[in-house]
């Protein structure tokens, strides 16, 4: 693989950004969703710290972590969830379409090439959103610390920030190769959001069921697998879970395109 | 001189349908040659083989003595390809789409090629354009510019004057002549003039099977030598095609094609004079025909009779 065709496709992925209006118009809506969540948590988050100085019992479980943190990332998460497989779905599905990947055969790329190269550039178009995301938890972060003479545990912050790195890679890697399967933007997209939030939700089901099963759910939710890494943790297994499922399906995407040109 | 392209028994069908079919047909190096069919004849299934688009049934194809479905990477170095309906990136202007071309290509002095291609196709002016902006026959064009970058072994060229007006047709043809100069260049088209005014050679192709191969000098010299000759007769049955068939067999005349009430067939120019002979015999057989139609063979009428 020669990392400077990967970064050919990147560079002009983006000069053709343009071409779609939806991915920024969702990433929009996402960050304005995630303004009323953030400022309703600092909200909630001073009225129990007003409660916490009455009561001193209280104050004993309070923690800044669990109230805002820990939730924020969890949000951030899920609304990478859904805006993911709008961004990503016209990398393949686009071109197909415009038939413009006649040309990107043609051309001496190799599948592998395209396909990190799409990956990546769809990657830096969420890491735009999660940058938007990530200057509400450094403010909060900033003001927390002047405010209470103390800093914050910058761990749990920086745990989260590896899992929504690696559910956004994953998820990039799930829609990217739903993408090479089809020539429409849309069934792209509504394929994607439908595998995304299965793996995404089934890790809630498995409390209501057998342990076999809840075992099996747990394993390959992502929901699950994040939960960990939102709250300070970093567990191998989960790391271990997003890299098999990156690398897996980033090879489904390059068995895909060379098996199916037509 | 050698090929540059061979496809030994070569066959793709899409599911149960039939793409191509056993071709075997080579491509010289330094030459034009016309890749003719009608719609749906297998061109651009062929074309698409060759440029490692899809990957054949079976067969063996070689670009520059390299297996193209072994080592598909490596051919597409040589290659230079224009699709069908040129596609293109609505949001790249054209110097950024050919900057993207040459760089893909390896090809050295990028800015240096860019610009030097921009010149040979005529689009300095609109080379800070979006693509989107351009005209059907500047896109064209640009599709031209970015399968010459680079100056590939071989340039493939899949019906360029399609969808075009007559004006831009013109200036594709004299633009793809201007580049012919010791290029290996294969185009595709169902025009047999395109062929006549710019090809060196001509390939026929017809329901996925190579119905003729040859040099189109050679093809010319065929045409200057024979005449076709049309009978009209006054009426003609089954009984009468017979008997018309059985006389000009014992005049070596084997391809001959019977419509309504007419006969044509082609003779060398120097036979002609047994016309007369043929006449006289009808005449003697009471097969009664009003008269004779002389006309010079055109390259149309080659390839009609190469697809029947």
């Amino acid at each position: 693989m020669d990392f400077r065709k990967v970064m050919l496709i990147v560079k002009k992925d983006i000069l053709e950004s343009s071409s779609t209006i939806l991915p920024f118009v969702s990433m929009f809506v996402a960050l304005l969703f995630l303004t009323i969540f953030f400022v309703s948590a600092i909200y909630a988050f001073f009225q129990a710290a007003f409660v916490a100085v009455s009561f001193p019992s209280f104050a004993r479980n309070f923690n800044v972590n669990d109230m805002i943190v820990t939730p924020y990332m969890g949000f951030v998460a899920f609304l990478s969830v859904l805006i993911i497989p709008i961004i990503a779905s016209k990398s393949f599905a686009q071109e197909r379409k415009l038939k413009t990947i006649e040309l990107l055969f043609t051309y001496p790329f190799k599948e592998i090439e395209l396909v990190i190269g799409k990956m990546i550039s769809t990657f830096l178009m969420y890491l735009m959103f999660l940058t938007f995301a990530m200057i509400y938890i450094i403010f909060f972060v900033v003001v927390y610390t002047v405010i209470n003479k103390g800093t914050l545990d910058l761990g749990v912050i920086a745990t989260g920030f590896l899992g929504l790195i690696l559910i956004g890679a994953l998820i990039v890697s799930m829609s990217v190769f739903v993408s090479t399967l089809t020539d429409e933007f849309f069934v792209a997209m509504l394929i994607s959001l439908f595998l995304v939030l299965t793996f995404w939700l089934i890790g809630f089901t498995g409390d209501f069921t057998n342990p076999t099963y809840k075992n099996i759910v747990k394993a390959i939710s992502i929901s699950t697998n994040f939960e960990n890494l939102s709250k300070g943790v970093i567990d191998l297994k989960n790391i271990a879970y997003f890299i098999i499922s990156i690398v897996l399906f980033t090879y489904l995407s390059i068995f895909s395109l060379t098996e199916n040109k037509g | 001189m050698s090929n540059i392209v061979s496809l030994e028994n070569v066959t793709k069908r899409y599911g149960d349908m039939r793409g191509i079919e056993d071709v075997t047909v080579d491509f010289e190096e330094g030459k034009v040659t016309g890749f003719l069919g009608l719609n749906g004849a297998g061109k651009t299934t062929t074309m698409k083989i060759i440029t490692t688009y899809f990957k054949p049934n079976s067969g063996k194809v070689y670009v520059n003595s390299i297996d193209a479905i072994q080592e598909p990477y490596k051919v597409r170095k040589f290659i230079g390809y224009l699709p069908e309906n040129f596609p293109i990136y609505d949001n790249l202007t054209v110097l950024d789409f050919l900057k993207f071309v040459a760089l893909s290509k390896e090809v050295p002095n990028v800015e240096e090629e860019v610009e030097k291609v921009i010149n040979q196709v005529g689009v300095e002016k609109y080379k800070n354009r979006f693509l989107k902006e351009l005209s059907k026959g500047y896109r064209q064009r640009v599709g031209i510019a970015q399968a010459i970058i680079g100056d590939p072994k071989v340039i493939i060229l899949d019906e360029p004057t399609q969808g075009l007006d007559p004006a831009q047709i013109i200036e594709i043809r004299k633009l793809i002549k201007s580049l012919s100069a010791n290029r290996t260049i294969i185009l595709s088209t169902h025009i047999m003039q395109e062929v006549e005014a710019i090809c060196d050679n001509l390939v026929i192709i017809h329901e996925g099977k190579i119905r003729m191969s040859g040099r189109v000098k050679d093809l010319k010299e065929q045409i200057q030598n024979e005449v076709k000759v049309e009978y009209i007769f006054s009426k003609t049955n089954n009984e009468i095609n017979d008997k018309i068939r059985e006389i000009l067999k014992s005049y070596n005349i084997h391809e001959v094609q019977f419509q309504d009430s007419s006969v044509t067939f082609n003779i060398n120019k120097k036979d002609e004079r047994i016309l007369f002979e043929i006449s006289k015999k009808l005449v003697e057989d009471n097969i009664e025909f009003l008269y004779i139609n002389k006309n010079t063979i055109t390259m149309e009428d080659l390839f009609l009779k190469a697809i029947q």
